[in-house]
């Protein structure tokens, strides 16, 4: 005898029910954010399981620039050294197809950045609050697990977007830090 | 396996399938995540410690400290553990009992919904649509496969599905770059999602970028025409699929939308079917 036989029927039904309508309200939901509205976009907000999906992928407006991440220490002794870039991992071609964890790595520096970005025209009269908000803190945080020269007390960070490998123009600064202490 | 425990009726075969083809792309998603565990430090670019400040934990201590028990380093590292053993542990059970387990159903859904809190703000399509997937699997093993459920579960994932790919060819439709071919060149010529040699490869060539982006584009809008297309022209959809998603794995290394995309597959067979059924084809 089958589970669904053993089930009352009214139960069977009320569960049907249940999903019928949740099925129902998510799919209209997901529908309405794909139209990017400051309500629709306020409902992700609450989205805390990530259930209402963003199918836009890439588009309107296709990306065509990334954003790269450098970093300088500042020794005891006042010394700054060199900017270094923060390295993205890469995944190897041959096996990218079957394996690819670094891919999630690079889709949420893209993120991050992206945020970061946006919140800068956000906080431009008040730049100081950008250094509250957690893109910022992701950003700091990622330097600071960045290696770092011996002695260093200090470190600054700085965001600038670059135009692909095939390019001529130059990438360009989009934000910097002070210097932050190193914890 | 008990083979006379195979299921004859189609939309029992096409949810055992969703099943299993999800599973496939969780074992890969998982073992990603596991493989980028030294990111989930606090060190790492998946900060626990910067995370739950955009949570919705964050003004609630008593929250933030059981948060940081489930979702620190150690907790997601568990987390992610006991979602690859309920992965596995479902497999199983498709394979020997042709149904998908109460207890790997809930720990699957427990798990991925709880990632998916410590994962928001750095989850891609695939994501997405895997945990479309899990929710629906995991609903219908609990209201015991019956018929009404598994028809309304597998019609809802293949209504997304429908609107997924329209919803992702109409933006491309409506934007410039994409209509003249250039945005397939600009993706292609990013570090974060492209490859140098492909960007070469490309780059002046206006007809076989224009080319490749209105094929994309037109499938993508075609789509939801997937529910109405009688046998066998419908395979022609799925293989549409198969290539675009495959393309993607091998050109922008986009490897986990295959297994998550094709894993509905079986859902929009057998809602076509009965479509048709009902048409009178």
């Amino acid at each position: 005898m089958g589970h669904s036989e053993l089930l009352p029927f009214f139960f069977a039904m009320a569960y049907a029910i249940v999903l019928g309508i949740l099925f129902t309200v998510w799919l209209v939901v997901t529908i309405g954010y794909q139209v990017p509205t400051s309500w629709t976009q306020r409902l992700k907000i609450y989205d805390y399981s990530s259930l209402i999906s963003n199918w836009r992928f890439f588009a309107p407006r296709p990306i065509f620039f990334d954003y790269k991440m450098v970093y300088r220490d500042q020794l005891g002794d006042g010394t700054i050294l060199p900017w270094q870039e923060v390295q993205m991992p890469k995944g190897k071609l041959n096996r990218v197809v079957l394996w690819h964890p670094e891919k999630r790595w690079r889709k949420a520096f893209f993120n991050i950045m992206r945020g970061m970005s946006l919140q800068r025209h956000l906080f431009k009269d008040l730049p100081a609050a950008l250094q509250l908000t957690s893109n910022y803190l992701y950003l700091l945080n990622i330097a600071m697990g960045c290696p770092h020269a011996q002695g260093t007390q200090k470190l600054q960070f700085a965001v600038l977007i670059s135009y692909g490998y095939i390019t001529e123009r130059p990438p360009k600064l989009i934000m910097h830090s002070k210097f932050h202490e190193l914890e | 396996m008990n083979w006379n425990n195979l299921p004859t009726d189609s939309l029992q075969v096409a949810y055992l399938a969703v099943s299993a083809l999800m599973c496939l792309s969780l074992v890969v998603s998982t073992l990603e995540h596991l493989g980028n565990r030294k990111f989930f430090l606090d060190s790492g670019v998946f900060s626990w410690r910067v995370n739950k400040l955009r949570s919705s934990f964050a003004p609630y201590p008593k929250l933030l400290s059981i948060s940081d028990r489930l979702l620190g380093y150690r907790g997601t590292l568990i987390l992610l553990t006991l979602r690859l053993l309920s992965v596995l542990s479902m497999l199983l059970g498709l394979f020997l009992q042709m149904k998908v387990g109460l207890v790997p159903a809930t720990l699957l859904l427990t798990t991925t919904l709880l990632f998916n809190l410590r994962y928001r703000f750095a989850e891609d399509g695939s994501d997405q649509v895997n945990t479309l997937l899990v929710v629906v699997v995991c609903l219908l093993a609990f209201g015991q496969e019956t018929r009404l459920t598994l028809w309304l579960g597998l019609w809802f994932l293949s209504l997304q599905m429908c609107l997924a790919y329209f919803v992702s060819g109409y933006f491309k439709l409506v934007s410039p770059q994409w209509r003249n071919g250039q945005a397939i060149f600009d993706v292609l010529n990013t570090e974060t999602f492209g490859r140098p040699n492909m960007a070469e490869l490309i780059q002046d060539k206006t007809n076989l970028q224009k080319t490749v982006t209105w094929c994309t584009l037109v499938f993508e809008l075609m789509f939801p025409l997937v529910l109405f297309t009688p046998y066998p022209v419908v395979y022609i959809f799925f293989l549409g699929g198969v290539l675009l998603h495959g393309g993607i794995a091998l050109v922008m290394g986009l490897n986990s939308f295959f297994w998550a995309f094709i894993a509905t597959y079986p859902a929009l067979w057998i809602c076509s079917l009965q479509l048709q059924a009902v048409l009178g084809y």
